[in-house]
């Protein structure tokens, strides 16, 4: 009898000391408001972290830091990885930039001094702080960096995505099998095939537009170098015809 | 046994040992509920300090007047340089790391040549570099990281000479593991592909040698 008891007790304490760790696993602020109310911030510290509301799927690193700003509409990454697996609504926030993708899987990376979007199978847009808006392609991925001297946005060349690098995150929050990931990077690289050649014209795109901008700032200045010299011109007809001609 | 573990574990839990641990994990999460709201609210001070970054006019346009001092102080303060303005410094990290290739220092050559790669994407010096370091991982015998940069350059360099030249390295890569059917199809491909004599008649050779053995 005093056996069961101390059992009956220790099971009990056991089940105590599970709930306390429990609630202390994720910190947010305000308290426990994850799906309860927004704004909430939230870290989080699981390895695998899902979110699952309507049409909105998202995963997240351990560590990753996230603001919900505005239910199933607003998110914010503060730092950590975001695996946006289906949002077709849903603005994804950060420091200099902003992400809006069509339904289909993009990622968001809040690195040290840089935040890098990339577009896996969505439509995605970024928008930076300056207002600038710039398409990410699928099998595409950008940087972007702080507001720069000539009041932009730093941000690199739209590149395509080294999938070796990209396996290694992917793998980390993958949520299916071993064989399921293998035949989905299969899919993946097939898809992505041709990458090389679309990176190629979009540089090329890139570039005429340069050269484009540059040939219209070159005729504009030759206007203005015209102009002036019309306007010398008659400057000094004026100026001859009053001393000399009076 | 099972009681037993149960019972240890129960009168464990209650001794001082358990409770000072208890103490610190308190305090722990305390530190790291405190650090989570300082990254919070650094967070929100970088997004304030970026829409105030953009709002500021331009460099370009700040006149520079003692009246504007203060107001380019400020911009300064909170903006980064634009990296349009940066130099081109590739050529001479470049031929550094040509340098240390010649004399065999192939590690320190690698090193200058994937600064190159990193630091000046839209370098005229890329694709040398991405050659320069396939090959001096080829010397050093670390077949794998030649054969990544090999398959870089296919992809992204398809009809450079460069690339014929490294694919030969491809090809003697997969000779050395006896792999002489693939080692003569990589030879026969830049003998087809490429259009530089020179090439063409050193993959010719390595063909035929692989015939002879």
């Amino acid at each position: 009898m005093k056996k069961v008891l101390h059992l009956v007790l220790f099971l009990l304490a056991f089940q105590m000391e599970v709930r306390v760790r429990a609630s202390e696993g994720a910190i947010s602020y305000p308290e426990n408001c994850l799906g309860r109310v927004s704004p909430c911030s939230f870290k989080i510290s699981t390895d695998k972290w899902s979110f699952d509301a309507g049409n909105v799927h998202l995963r997240a690193t351990a560590n990753t830091i996230l603001i919900e700003s505005e239910k199933a509409k607003e998110w914010k990454l503060v730092e950590g990885t975001l695996w946006v697996e289906n949002a077709p609504s849903l603005k994804v926030k950060t420091v200099s930039a902003e992400a809006e993708g069509s339904s289909g899987q993009y990622w968001v990376f809040a690195q040290k001094d840089r935040i890098v979007f990339r577009n896996i199978s969505a439509k995605l847009v970024v928008t930076l702080k300056d207002h600038s808006k710039l398409d990410v392609p699928r099998g595409f991925e950008i940087w972007v960096g702080p507001v720069n001297s000539e009041a932009q946005v730093e941000h690199g060349m739209v590149e395509p995505v080294d999938l070796k690098s990209h396996l290694k995150a992917w793998y980390e929050l993958y949520p299916g099998t071993k064989s399921q990931f293998v035949s989905e990077v299969q899919d993946l690289k097939d898809q992505w095939a041709d990458l090389t050649e679309q990176s190629g014209d979009i540089y090329k795109k890139v570039v005429e537009r340069k050269l484009a901008a540059l040939h219209e700032e070159k005729h504009k200045q030759l206007e203005i170098k015209k102009k002036k010299e019309e306007e010398r011109q008659r400057m000094r007809e004026e100026f001859h015809r009053r001393v000399f001609e009076n | 046994m099972g009681l037993l573990w149960g019972y240890n574990e129960f009168t464990e839990y209650f001794n001082q040992g358990k409770e000072y641990q208890v103490q610190v994990h308190q305090l722990e999460s305390r530190i790291e509920k405190e650090e989570f709201k300082n990254t919070l609210l650094q967070n929100q001070l970088i997004d304030f300090q970026q829409s105030v970054a953009v709002a500021l006019p331009a460099d370009a346009e700040i006149k520079n007047e003692i009246a504007n001092y203060e107001l380019k102080n400020f911009a300064d303060g909170v903006r980064v340089p634009a990296s349009t303005a940066q130099l081109d410094l590739s050529g001479m990290i470049f031929e550094k790391g040509k340098k240390l290739f010649k004399e065999q220092k192939y590690d320190k050559s690698i090193k200058e040549f994937r600064k190159v790669l990193d630091d000046y994407p839209l370098s005229r010096y890329k694709v040398e570099s991405h050659f320069f370091m396939a090959e001096a991982y080829f010397l050093q015998k670390d077949y794998k990281n030649s054969l990544d940069l090999i398959d870089q350059m296919v992809q992204q360099y398809p009809d450079n000479d460069l690339t014929g030249f490294i694919m030969l390295r491809m090809g003697q890569i997969s000779e050395l593991n006896n792999r002489l059917e693939e080692a003569a199809e990589v030879y026969k491909t830049v003998q087809v592909h490429f259009k530089n004599d020179q090439l063409r008649d050193q993959a010719h050779k390595l063909v035929e040698g692989l015939q002879v053995e």
